[in-house]
């Protein structure tokens, strides 16, 4: 494995910053992956008017816990006995992991 | 002390819409940003905008057009629930204040005059949430050089 391989599993092997979670392509099983969640807050720009402050999840997951799986929209994330639609993903340039965009109901 | 007329008419469509849409929180002359996480939604924001004046409609008189804004925000646990809240707060919102005229000397009936919507990104919101901003002005009448309500 590459430096960035290595550090990736690292990081997300290491219990303060990675955590356990599970992946799937509905209707197929749960598949078991380390992730690392981003929790950012910030300010939206709005319609002319005052602006909107929320929040929003993101993981990355590495892509050799889930492969030949590629995450899409409408993919599932369980994280803490709660199910997240996967709304968005994109996978980092050495393909080494994916980041999801997650929603909250 | 007088009443501005620009006041009067801010105040008698915060009665209006209070009056029409119990149950939705209502703020006026807010600043800060609406927290779409932690907020009780749906909420309604009125802010008063433009200001304009004709002093030749009428001798002795200037006819002001007042704008004014109202901005909505929902949130759902869906991204269809967010679009048919926005639609059915707004129609709301539109319902209220369209058309209708306050009972105060000099103001005329407000008029709707467009409005933007909006589904915040997955990548800005996690839950699903958004807004609208519906554009409204009304006309008021005052004596010239005495901008205040009768």
């Amino acid at each position: 494995m590459s430096a960035f391989a290595n550090m990736l599993v690292a990081v997300h092997a290491d219990t303060n910053i990675g955590t356990a979670a599970d992946f799937r392509h509905p209707p197929g099983p749960w598949v078991p992956a380390r992730v690392v969640l981003a929790r950012p807050t910030d300010t939206i720009g709005g319609l002319g008017g005052l602006g909107t402050r929320a929040g929003s999840l993101a993981a990355t997951v590495l892509a050799g816990d889930i492969a030949p799986l590629e995450p899409q929209r409408g993919d599932e994330l369980l994280l803490n006995g709660t199910v997240h639609r996967i709304e968005d993903s994109e996978r980092d340039p050495l393909g080494l992991s994916w980041r999801l965009v997650l929603a909250e109901g | 002390m007088p009443t501005p007329i620009r006041e009067a008419a801010l105040a008698a469509i915060v009665d209006r819409l209070t009056t029409e849409l119990s149950g939705v929180v209502l703020e006026r002359a807010r600043r800060a940003p609406v927290d779409t996480d932690k907020e009780v939604l749906p909420r309604l924001v009125l802010t008063g905008t433009d200001w304009e004046a004709d002093e030749t409609a009428e001798p002795g008189s200037t006819h002001y057009t007042l704008g004014f804004v109202v901005a909505g925000y929902v949130r759902d646990t869906t991204d269809l629930g967010v679009e048919q809240g926005l639609s059915e707060l707004h129609a709301l919102v539109v319902a209220a204040l369209a058309g209708w005229t306050p009972e105060i000397d000099g103001l005329g009936e407000a008029a709707e005059q467009g409005a933007e919507f909006r589904l915040y990104d997955t990548d800005e919101s996690a839950k699903p949430a958004g807004e609208f901003l519906a554009r409204f002005s009304m006309l008021a009448i005052a004596p010239l050089g005495s901008p205040y309500a009768a």
